[in-house]
């Protein structure tokens, strides 16, 4: 008798105590709440009415550059580290990346009218990593990433730069996608939360991953010094 | 009738209808981010900052009608984002009392709609103590109807995960409405009890 109960009758319950539970909640006034989301869009279309200013443009103008290194130029590098697999550069878990048949979809550089210079050059001497890349890739409407060099290191930078991310999820589709073969990703590893960033080892390579108004972002090494303090690359150049 | 609005809406993304579609969904949106926060100054914060980023990313919704899933999608998600920031944990872990009088039990109430409400009351004080990624899901499943394929899409996580999330959070909601069930059990298995 009680199995008969334990069907429908607790999701009848669990769905009405819900509604109740939500509905029980005093709202805070609607004027002052809408006032001060109209104050954060208009600040916003100021903010992005200045050129040269906003990094969001520069990172996805770079990730067009990364993804081609990824798919094209850079792939007997990153052959060679044997973490990379570019076949795996695909979303079909984020329906709402603009992808078509789970594919990254190609976009021209120039598609991107917020596009700007992206800076060359990261504290401590990294490069970015131009080598073939002669047209540029986007990865959806939200993914990024660049291949950054510095000699023989090299260092790869990718954004999920859709709205709200969640960043331990990030660093888990990032080690699954981009960093690491499906061999190894019970490797992968998220070991401290300090600042508000993750540190995490993907495939036993370093790397740290943090949030900020761009949405998750995160430097993962590829190959060359694991000892490279990722922290101080963040600060831009 | 009101998925076509909302898409019209969307589509029409203009001063006037983000104000409208501010006043279909910021109740909602609010009660969700306050059910995971439980901190009224926060929840407005994080809702504030949910509409804004839904606003600035609205071309990127395909399903216009899915605005309201979408938002609480972004708001839960903020309101997850900002416990581990603070490194807050309101959720204990053990069971919770329902608050006294939370039962809607009127003098003409039968026995079946007390035995009903008291359920209903253990089960919203339950809810209190789900783990924020369990209660994010519960929201989208029976507050907003999504399917689970819809739910991992939404929040960006595998389906395995989403139906792990929910299965978990069932198991702990339907304990409570069986308490002298699970003693029974834990007698039978361990022997008796003292």
């Amino acid at each position: 008798m009680h199995s008969e109960r334990t069907g429908r009758s607790h999701e009848e319950i669990i769905r009405e105590a819900l509604q109740r539970e939500l509905e029980s909640v005093s709202y805070p006034p609607a004027e002052p709440l809408w006032a001060r989301i109209r104050a954060g869009l208009d600040r916003d279309k100021k903010e992005r009415a200045v050129p040269l200013t906003r990094s969001l443009s520069w990172r996805r103008l770079a990730g067009a550059a990364a993804l081609i290194l990824l798919f094209a130029g850079g792939g007997l590098a990153l052959s060679r580290s044997g973490l990379l697999t570019p076949q795996r550069l695909s979303y079909e878990e984020n329906a709402e990346l603009d992808c078509v048949d789970g594919k990254i979809s190609e976009v021209p550089s120039t598609a991107n009218a917020e596009a700007v210079t992206p800076p060359l050059t990261l504290p401590g001497g990294f490069a970015l990593d131009k080598e073939g890349a002669q047209e540029f890739f986007q990865a959806g409407n939200d993914y990024a990433a660049a291949v950054y060099r510095r000699g023989d290191e090299k260092l790869i930078w990718i954004c999920d730069c859709s709205p709200s991310p969640d960043l331990r999820e990030f660093v888990d589709r990032i080690s699954r996608k981009i960093g690491v073969s499906a061999e190894t990703i019970e490797d992968t590893s998220v070991n401290i939360c300090r600042d508000g960033m993750l540190e995490f080892t993907a495939g036993g390579r370093p790397g740290i991953a943090w949030l900020d108004q761009d949405g998750a972002q995160a430097f993962l090494i590829l190959h060359g010094s694991p000892d490279l303090d990722l922290r101080s690359l963040i600060s831009g150049p | 009738m009101e998925r076509e609005r909302v898409a019209q809406l969307v589509r029409q993304n203009d001063d006037a209808s983000r104000r409208e579609l501010f006043e279909i969904f910021y109740r909602r949106t609010y009660a969700a981010v306050f059910a995971i926060l439980r901190h009224r100054e926060s929840a407005e914060d994080i809702t504030q900052d949910a509409f804004i980023k839904a606003f600035q990313n609205i071309t990127r919704l395909r399903e216009k009608e899915k605005f309201g899933p979408w938002l609480a999608a972004i708001a839960t998600n903020l309101a997850r984002n900002h416990l581990k920031r603070e490194k807050r944990l309101y959720y204990s872990g053990n069971p919770v009392e329902p608050e006294a009088g939370s039962a809607q039990i009127t003098p003409s109430s039968t026995e079946e709609q007390v035995i009903r409400e008291e359920e209903i009351a253990r089960v919203r004080a339950a809810l209190r103590t789900l783990p924020p990624e369990q209660y994010q899901v519960v929201i989208m499943q029976y507050f907003y109807d999504l399917k689970l394929a819809e739910i991992a899409r939404l929040l960006k996580i595998s389906p395995g995960t989403a139906k792990s999330r929910l299965f978990r959070a069932r198991v702990r909601l339907s304990r409570v409405l069986e308490p002298k069930e699970d003693l029974i059990c834990q007698t039978d298995e361990g022997g008796g009890v003292d």
